[in-house]
């Protein structure tokens, strides 16, 4: 894909219509780690992956996925920097909608504000697109359990599952092959890890973490971490069935 | 705000001198105000509508500064609006009423306003806030304001009952408002009362000849 002279601002147009900096934006964020978003039936569940690049790096800190209230959290996908200014500008949204409203702001307004605010990003030659990829889940209690993506475009959807990242191929073949929707958060979880561990199959010798949060009715339906054992649980479990998927091929 | 200045003057300020009540039943609330609007001794308006839409099902009852307050409802009005629109589904009473207290408290040097908005969500059902003249809220089962509510506290208190049916709280209001129209040189005219309810609005409207107390 050359971009020839159509790349070199983000406020050009190709001749075929196409914007090359938000492409390449895009490019950012597909050759960063794997995040994965899924609505099962009783919540919603994040998850990302973290490779320890170094071993001085200090366990479980360095989050990926964050609160922008209660009952909302937002997974960062891509340039870390990049995905935390947008993060802060949610958290703002949010807090402001709630000073004014009274009520919390539900997903599909505040995914709307977060990808109006990206997308201004794309239309100025003087700042570039951001090279993050944003999820956003949230529960609230007249539109439900509701999962949005916004991607360095602009584009934004409500998603039952959705995922950006080196692994999103495999990942969106196993949305593919399995029902989250009959599945519980907890029965999830074992399917998540599998679909992190498969996302760097290349990279088997490097040290992972797993980074998982839920809003689920068994947790009060607040955003909170997935409990480490849980997730401990999971990756193993993940690990033993790929082990099988191996043997059965 | 120089008092003297405008006591000096001929032209007094329109208020509205007044009373007006929201009541809580069963199934809905009932919603009642007099229709005088007074310019110092001279009834300006008559017929006056005090309870203002805001959205659908939500209300405002406004008492003060005629002034104040109907700019104060109009801006509330578009805010509900776009608000609405964005949500995609009706807007909380609380909404509204924060909406109103923002404008009420910021500006309470320069403002004399006092309202009670009510109206029913699909959220919590019937809702009254009263927000009096400094900017605070408080949310009530039953709420009265104006001039006019100082005469009709213990009435008020006294008939008050939790959990009314549809025609006691009618009862309630509309003779709550004649007694205070009967005493209050600021209220008078006619009483006009509004149902809201989850299915719909009903508006009445008492003739002269139909206020209970005269």
């Amino acid at each position: 894909m050359s971009g020839s002279m159509y790349d070199l601002s983000v406020a050009t147009y190709s001749q075929e219509g196409r914007i090359y900096q938000v492409e390449y934006a895009t490019k950012a964020v597909e050759n960063s780690e794997t995040v994965i978003g899924v609505k099962c039936k009783d919540g919603v569940i994040l998850g990302a992956e973290k490779q320890k690049f170094s071993r001085l790096l200090e366990d479980n800190t360095n989050k990926r996925i964050y609160n922008i209230d209660l009952q909302t959290g937002m997974a960062l996908c891509g340039k870390l920097p990049d995905g935390r200014n947008i993060l802060q500008r949610a958290k703002a949204e949010s807090s402001q909608y709630q000073d004014m409203y009274a009520i919390p702001a539900s997903a599909h307004v505040l995914s709307d504000r977060v990808a109006q605010y990206v997308h201004a990003y794309t239309m100025y030659s003087g700042v570039r697109p951001f090279g993050s990829a944003t999820f956003i889940a949230s529960y609230n209690t007249f539109d439900g359990y509701e999962l949005y993506m916004i991607e360095p475009s602009g584009n934004k959807y409500a998603y039952h599952a959705c995922t950006h990242g080196k692994g999103r191929a495999v990942c969106k073949s196993e949305f593919e092959r399995r029902n989250f929707k009959d599945l519980t958060c907890q029965e999830a979880l074992v399917y998540i890890a599998k679909m992190l561990i498969l996302a760097h199959e290349e990279f088997k010798e490097k040290k992972y973490e797993y980074e998982m949060t839920w809003i689920t009715d068994n947790n009060g339906r607040k955003h909170q971490n997935v409990p480490q054992d849980l997730i401990n649980n999971a990756v193993q479990q993940a690990e033993q069935l790929i082990e099988q998927d191996q043997i059965g091929e | 705000m120089n008092y003297t200045d405008i006591l000096s003057s001929k032209f007094e300020p329109e208020t509205t001198g007044t009373t007006i009540m929201a009541v809580i039943y069963d199934g809905g609330l009932i919603i009642g105000a007099d229709s005088r609007t007074s310019s110092g001794q001279f009834v300006a308006d008559r017929c006056a509508d005090k309870i203002d839409y805001v959205h659908d099902r939500i209300f405002c009852l406004r008492s003060g500064s005629a002034a104040d307050t109907q700019i104060i409802a109009k801006y509330v009005r578009y805010y509900i609006d776009a608000h609405a629109q964005e949500l995609g589904r009706l807007p909380a009473v609380a909404t509204a009423a924060n909406l109103f207290r923002n404008f009420l408290y910021e500006y309470k040097d320069s403002l004399s306003a006092a309202i009670i908005v009510a109206g029913w969500d699909p959220y919590k059902g019937p809702q009254i806030f009263t927000l009096p003249l400094g900017g605070s809220v408080i949310e009530q089962k039953w709420s009265i304001g104006g001039s006019g509510s100082t005469f009709i506290w213990g009435f008020c208190d006294s008939n008050y009952k939790e959990n009314m049916t549809l025609q006691e709280a009618r009862a309630f209001v509309l003779h709550a408002v004649a007694h205070a129209m009967y005493r209050d040189g600021s209220s008078g005219g006619i009483i006009r009362l509004l149902n809201v309810t989850k299915d719909k609005i009903e508006r009445e409207f008492i003739d002269y000849k139909d206020v209970p107390v005269k």
